[in-house]
């Protein structure tokens, strides 16, 4: 049997949970984050010092 | 803290203390002061005002919180393996509740303690590459020092509540949930995870390397590589870690992989991020199903799946001889709990596990916060200048944010950024499948539970959120075609926990 878990309350930020059980038993599990960061793309050729302040909370 | 150490090593600071290209030493106690009481009100917030609802019989009668909701989810609901009428009643309910509440205050005390140096928590304008811009007085030092042990008065501090409400609220979840806080897998058939663990470290001393994790003698809390897997106690070998051995894989996640799979497998400083709309389209279950990475400690032809926060902390602490953490491990759970033994520390490995890791490793922070603040030097300037490398330059930071293991990368070329990497705690936790097929250590912990009715469903929440997971400060993102995936109810006395399809 399928179960989808989506949203995963009370944590920051957005999960899905799903998983395939087998007589009751949790089999396969995939953790599936929902959104996209990009802060990797938002850094680039800015001024270095911007680092700092623009990833602080990540 | 992970960013600013990332440039600190990319601009050319070598050390700590007062030489030419160093941090100086009043920077680096101040940034440990922010960060100490960063974490220890993370852990607060985690405890109580994510996790606690899990535990509590939030329906219990007589309680404070009877019928009132939101506060009564039926996932918690005449469960007994949480606090409520059969395992307290409703005056250990309440008072569980007046300290999820009184935790806000706390949390907001905390937050106090750190702006007198950030000016504001969280996300300070004080971090700078060379230490901090903050200079303390006398009076914040004095202030300061009243919010960690108290003020004499009606405050009693930060340490009073993590030692004397705190840890004893994780014991008493603890033995509601099995009777015993050491749960392993097998007798609560939850949460024992991929048993190799990961740590940077954090808090450095004065002799500590800048842009590597911290080995032993070099902070507060060290780094280092444990694999448990199959391993007795008695064997555990944590290592130092290499800081090259991290790489990311993107089989299963959302992105390009390059030609002949280029993009696979990269070290973080030549990271390559480029999302491939096609495999977002396909999505689950066959191709890619997360936006996260899946990062992987690689040594040699082994590529470790590895948990990342609390639990790895304490644990590669521990299996390294920290002393702080030793002690804590062996001596703070002991008073309430049948005694923590070294022969069971293994058991740790397990949902309540990661709480009480939590738990600890707050109150090793919270405590030694005090010493932090009485070697401070009142109107001293925490900050040395270098300027933006003129030449090609890379640099990498590593630090523990409450949730675990963390590091940014960084490449300037032109005295700009040319290349920007961060393998943040959760991307570990949370990752997918790698490119061999491994799962993540989420995925591992949850795989095996036992669900029988939905109401078992809270078993793999509780799972989830013993890791603490964040996945914030992002950007959402909207399927193509709107599609509704899945309901989620909570609430109603008729509705189940969560659907199933």
């Amino acid at each position: 049997m399928a179960i989808k878990i989506d949203p995963v309350t009370r944590i920051e930020g957005h999960l899905a949970l799903e998983v395939n059980t087998t007589s009751n038993i949790v089999t396969d599990v995939e953790c599936q984050t929902k959104l996209f960061r990009g802060f990797e793309l938002i850094m680039r050729d800015r001024n270095p010092r911007d680092a700092v302040i623009l990833t602080q909370r990540i | 803290m992970a960013s600013v150490r990332c440039l600190d090593s990319a601009f050319g600071y070598d050390g700590y203390g007062s030489g030419a290209t160093d941090i100086p030493d009043q920077g680096r106690i101040l940034r440990n002061i922010v960060e100490g009481a960063d974490m220890v009100m993370s852990h607060i917030l985690h405890f109580y005002h994510l996790a606690a609802l899990d535990y509590i019989d939030t329906d219990t009668p007589g309680s404070i919180i009877e019928n009132q909701s939101p506060w009564s989810p039926a996932a918690t609901r005449n469960r007994t393996d949480v606090v409520g009428p059969s395992l307290g009643g409703s005056a250990l309910v309440n008072t569980l509740v007046l300290n999820y509440v009184g935790a806000l205050n706390v949390r907001r005390k905390c937050h106090e303690l750190a702006a007198y140096i950030s000016g504001k928590q969280p996300h300070t304008p004080a971090f700078i590459p060379g230490g901090i811009t903050s200079v303390v007085d006398d009076a914040a030092i004095s202030a300061m020092s009243d919010l960690i042990t108290g003020d004499g008065g009606s405050w009693p501090g930060i340490i009073d509540f993590v030692d004397n409400t705190y840890i004893p609220d994780v014991v008493t979840v603890a033995k509601a949930l099995s009777g015993s806080l050491l749960v392993g897998a097998a007798s609560a058939g939850v949460g024992e995870g991929c048993k190799k663990y990961l740590a940077y470290g954090t808090f450095p001393n004065l002799n500590a390397p800048v842009g590597e994790p911290l080995n032993a003698g070099e902070g507060l809390l060290i780094g280092g590589f444990l694999n448990t897997d199959g391993i007795s106690l008695g064997s555990w070998n944590a290592s130092a870690v290499d800081k090259w051995k991290i790489k990311e894989y993107i089989k299963y996640s959302h992105y390009e992989k390059g030609l002949l799979n280029a993009y696979d497998g990269l070290l973080p400083i030549n990271g390559v991020t480029k999302v491939d709309y096609q495999k977002v389209t396909n999505g689950s279950p066959s191709a890619s199903y997360s936006w996260a990475k899946a990062p992987r400690y690689v040594s040699g032809s082994e590529v470790h799946v590895c948990e990342v926060g609390p639990l790895a902390r304490v644990l590669v602490n521990y299996a390294r001889g920290n002393e702080a953490v030793v002690y804590a491990v062996n001596n703070l759970l002991t008073g309430a709990l049948a005694p923590l033994t070294t022969a069971n520390v293994p058991n740790l490995r397990s949902v309540l596990g990661r709480h009480a890791a939590r738990a600890l490793e707050c109150s090793i922070i919270a405590n030694t916060i005090p010493s932090w603040i009485t070697s401070l030097t009142p109107n001293t300037s925490a900050y040395r200048h270098l300027n933006i490398p003129t030449s090609s330059a890379t640099g990498a930071g590593f630090t523990e944010a409450p949730r675990g293991a963390l590091s940014h990368w960084i490449r300037i070329d032109g005295k700009k950024i040319s290349n920007y990497q961060c393998v943040v705690p959760t991307t570990w936790n949370v990752s997918p499948k790698d490119t061999n097929g491994q799962h993540g250590p989420i995925e591992h912990a949850i795989s095996g539970t036992s669900v029988a009715t939905t109401a078992d469903y809270i078993k793999m929440t509780r799972i989830i959120r013993s890791f603490d997971p964040c996945i914030a400060c992002t950007v959402h993102v909207v399927s193509p075609d709107k599609k509704k995936v899945t309901k989620f109810e909570v609430g109603t006395a008729s509705s189940t926990f969560c659907n199933s399809k």
